[in-house]
């Protein structure tokens, strides 16, 4: 999944740092969901994941120019936004209760409404359980789990070395594992 | 290797398709490890797939309109609201940021480095600490370096602050930032 987008976006990144605005566009249209999905399950918060990733993708527009290319444009995206939702995270602002808006988009069509119904609440449980980890955890699982990037580029995007980042992992899924056995779920 | 450190290599691979070839080849030979994976596995099934985080078309084409509006209002503003001083201001803290970060031990021992307590950095109180701020997003910047760059701009001793630690270097430090930092590659 992660190799499909990078493809699409490479000739997109040529033309984008020479200030093509189009082009830009398509690459937030291809990067908005994972950077949204990060923010907001992060945050939990519908309108600060919005507002994170669009001072994301204005942060990266602005600094385009100063993107190098040996690093993996997605992996730039996610340590700026990253970085903004640690900032964010920090401050008073987010300590409003968070909010239960987990349905961020309508479900699949296909699924019958028990199915629906048994996915919302699994949803539903896997944000409450992820509030409880740490936010460094939290990130780290969110970034392996959801994203599936490599240890060594979640160590580049969380400026956290590798073995602290497989810690945090394993800490987290330690964690989700007894969460989930507290909650009666079986596979 | 034990099963137990087996297990620990498992968790790494929490919610992966794929496993290393030592890793499968013991899950394959160890009852135990192999009950463990599976609870893995149907964990991670459980969880399932982000696709319900997803912002649909309608979101995704108003999320764009919004950011390029905010694109187009902000470059000129960053461009011309500000004075050139502030920007020699701005370049000053976000060098002394970095080269902090490569000069870390000789700020430390001079006491510079006030100890981190976690200052709310989203308080902006003005532009420019604003525009630092988000630059210095791109130059994996510690939480502490956060705080030295928020701690200037809060207490509004910025550019004194930045003048005298200028000054405090030493001739041969000096001469390492300017061969190593570029201002306007900076800005
Ligand atoms: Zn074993």
């Amino acid at each position: 999944m992660i190799e499909s987008y990078r493809d699409r976006l490479q000739p997109l990144i040529e033309k984008a740092v020479t200030g093509d605005r189009d082009a830009f566009s398509e690459i937030v249209r291809i990067m908005m969901k994972p950077i949204v999905a990060l923010t907001y399950r992060m945050t939990r918060n519908r309108e600060a994941a919005y507002d994170l990733a669009q001072d994301t993708f204005l942060a990266a527009w602005q600094n385009l120019s100063g993107f190098r290319g040996e690093a993996l444009f997605d992996s730039w995206l996610y340590r700026i936004a990253t970085n903004k939702t640690l900032n964010y995270l920090a401050s008073p602002k987010s300590a409003v209760v968070a909010s239960d808006d987990y349905r961020l988009n309508d479900m699949a069509d296909d699924n019958t409404p028990e199915k629906l119904l048994m996915q919302k609440e699994l949803k539903g449980m896997v944000l409450d359980f992820m509030s409880t980890l740490p936010t460094r955890q939290r990130l780290v699982f969110n970034l392996r789990f959801y994203r599936n990037l490599p240890f060594t580029e979640i160590s580049e995007i969380t400026g956290n070395a590798e073995g602290t980042v497989k810690t945090n992992y394993r800490e987290a899924i330690k964690k989700l594992r007894e969460y989930m056995k507290q909650k009666g779920w079986q596979s | 290797m034990k099963c137990e450190e087996f297990h620990e290599e498992i968790m790494l691979y929490f919610g992966q398709a794929e496993l290393p070839v030592e890793l499968a080849g013991h899950i394959a030979d160890c009852e135990s490890c192999r009950a463990f994976y599976e609870e893995m596995k149907g964990m991670a099934a459980g969880l399932g797939v982000d696709d319900d985080f997803y912002p649909n078309e309608l979101e995704t084409e108003r999320f764009l309109k919004r950011l390029n509006d905010e694109i187009d209002r902000t470059r000129p503003t960053v461009v011309s609201g500000i004075s050139w001083y502030k920007l020699v201001g701005v370049a000053a803290s976000v060098i002394l940021v970095v080269g902090i970060s490569l000069l870390g031990n000789f700020f430390k021992q001079n006491g510079a480095i006030p100890e981190s307590t976690g200052t709310n950095l989203s308080v902006l109180y003005d532009d420019d600490y604003q525009i630092a701020l988000e630059n210095s997003d791109l130059y994996e910047l510690s939480d502490d370096q956060f705080y030295i760059l928020g701690i200037d701009y809060t207490s509004k001793r910025t550019y004194d602050a930045a003048g005298q630690l200028i000054e405090d270097l030493s001739e041969e430090e000096m001469k390492y930032l300017e061969e190593n930092f570029n201002v306007g590659d900076l800005l």
